[in-house]
């Protein structure tokens, strides 16, 4: 008989949950703020512009990414976070505050209330990284894996600094664009999309029965996205916006080279199967790569491509990515969880229905495809609005689902004294 | 020795890991297991060491990985 698993790394699976349930709120939360204040945004410089797409970066990106790494850290690398309950409670608490105060101070042009939220975000974000990345340094194996996190901890710490520079810079003491420009370039390219491809790197052949990623691309391409990162910074500093222009090219190419070998692992699949996360990911990839394209080349255009570039790389990239993570890690944590109190009849499959899932994600497909019909007048983006509505609202439940199934479980095992 | 193979390498996770330690909890004294699975269990290594047993990697390439276990002070053959 299966006897469990030894999990003494791993964190108590509430952690994880509340950051992914919390992240869900925020995105029903972002499709009302979409209705009310998206109409009016004309530039990614309004307040309006900035207030929402920090409650989706800050709000979901973050809320779920800090909660897998509390959790997949441990699990991947074997290493667990020191007194991981009080450090994910004060993060939690200085997110959700800071953030909060961060966006309210934004949609209602209060400075005191930004700083106060952008001081907030700061220590939760530089504290974040920091014990990341020596929890990533106490592996005894530093293979690609390793080495792929800690270069995204790393540029989550700068990239945080830079943010905030920017922030003060609203009250005029820097140019804001320029360092809210090296900001997005380290959040985008270095906490981001490090993250992204160092847990693909794994989540990939572990779930989907695919290759692994070539070697290559594992243990080198971090390591030249670090290297353009700081060549960004210094220029975009220094002002020389043709080498800009140059790296902003070089580092979209990166991304589609990343998407390229994505699409091609999974294609090649040994268990191909209808599967939503894989029909995600497909999506995913190719919006991250129409994103990579317009931004590498952006500075060619006389129009400002920077909202369709948000669009495809936040909403049509990492949002499509996330949510198809979503519904392979919540499953499994919830599986995982399970077996190591020694419940054994549950199953993966069971987590989360797979109907429920279609829904949800049709949803948003269709207000993706809503979203693009924007330019043809303000109307579509309360629709878009709305459908979104629907779907974060489904995503949100279909994780609350996750843990409620966990509880009936455990409440089970309880009450028959196992 | 009696040599037992276990093919993972086509299953999707978790599957893997409840095959392997299914297949240690049923492992005799008598018995050495060869694992194959498409890339490196992280995992088995923690319950390998948490049922006292031993393994050797015999091969860990990129899609490819083989190990054999075996309950400890028995020799290896």
């Amino acid at each position: 008989m299966f006897q469990g698993l030894s999990l003494e790394q791993a964190p108590p699976y509430a952690i994880p949950l509340r950051f992914y349930i919390t992240g869900g709120v925020y995105l029903v939360v972002l499709s009302v703020l979409t209705a009310l204040f998206g109409t009016q945004i004309q530039t990614r410089y309004e307040y309006e512009a900035i207030a929402l797409t920090h409650v989706l970066t800050i709000g979901f990106f973050s809320h779920i990414m800090i909660g897998s790494m509390f959790q997949m850290l441990p699990v991947m690398l074997g290493i667990p976070y020191k007194n991981v309950v009080t450090n994910a409670n004060l993060i939690y608490g200085l997110l959700n505050l800071g953030a909060v105060l961060f966006v309210g101070g934004f949609l209602s042009e209060t400075t005191l209330s930004m700083h106060l939220g952008g001081s907030m975000l700061l220590g939760a974000f530089l504290y974040f990284a920091y014990l990341s990345f020596n929890t990533v340094f106490q592996s005894q194996e530093k293979d690609f894996l390793v080495q792929n996190f800690a270069a995204s901890f790393a540029l989550l710490f700068v990239a945080t600094v830079f943010g905030f520079i920017a922030l003060i810079g609203h009250s005029g003491f820097v140019d804001t664009v320029r360092f809210g420009e090296i900001h997005i370039a380290l959040m985008l390219f270095g906490w981001v999309f490090l993250l992204i491809d160092a847990v693909s790197y794994r989540i990939i052949p572990m779930f989907f029965v695919a290759n692994e990623f070539p070697k290559l691309l594992k243990e080198h391409l971090y390591k030249l996205i670090l290297l353009l990162l700081l060549g960004f910074v210094f220029f975009r500093l220094d002002e020389n916006l043709h080498l800009v222009s140059v790296l902003k090219i070089l580092l979209a190419l990166c991304v589609m080279v990343f998407a390229f070998f994505s699409i091609k692992i999974l294609k090649n699949r040994k268990r191909a199967r209808s599967d939503i996360s894989v029909t995600l990911w497909y999506f995913s990839m190719l919006n991250l790569s129409v994103a990579a394209s317009l931004f590498g080349v952006d500075d060619f255009f006389k129009t400002d491509v920077a909202l369709a570039v948000g669009f495809f790389a936040f909403f049509g990239g990492i949002y499509a990515l996330i949510n198809a993570m979503l519904y392979k890690i919540v499953p499994f944590l919830t599986w995982f969880h399970l077996s190591s109190s020694m419940v054994f009849e549950a199953e993966m499959s069971e987590v989360i229905q797979r109907k429920r899932m279609q829904w949800q994600v049709w949803f948003y497909f269709a207000s993706y495809a809503t979203f693009l019909l924007t330019p043809f007048g303000s109307f579509f983006v309360v629709v878009a609005s709305i459908l979104f509505f629907l779907s974060s609202s489904m995503l949100l439940s279909n994780i609350v689902g996750g843990y409620g199934y966990y509880k009936e479980y455990i409440k089970k095992k309880v009450d028959l004294g196992v | 020795m009696k040599e037992i193979f276990l093919d993972v390498s086509e299953l999707e996770a978790p599957k893997p890991l409840i095959e392997a330690v299914l297949a240690l909890e049923q492992l005799q004294e008598n018995e050495v297991l060869f694992f194959k699975h498409r890339m490196n269990p992280r995992h088995l290594f923690g319950e390998i060491a948490a049922r006292h047993m031993e393994y050797e990697v015999l091969k860990d390439e990129p899609g490819d990985f083989l190990m054999k276990i075996w309950r400890k002070n028995v020799s290896r053959s």
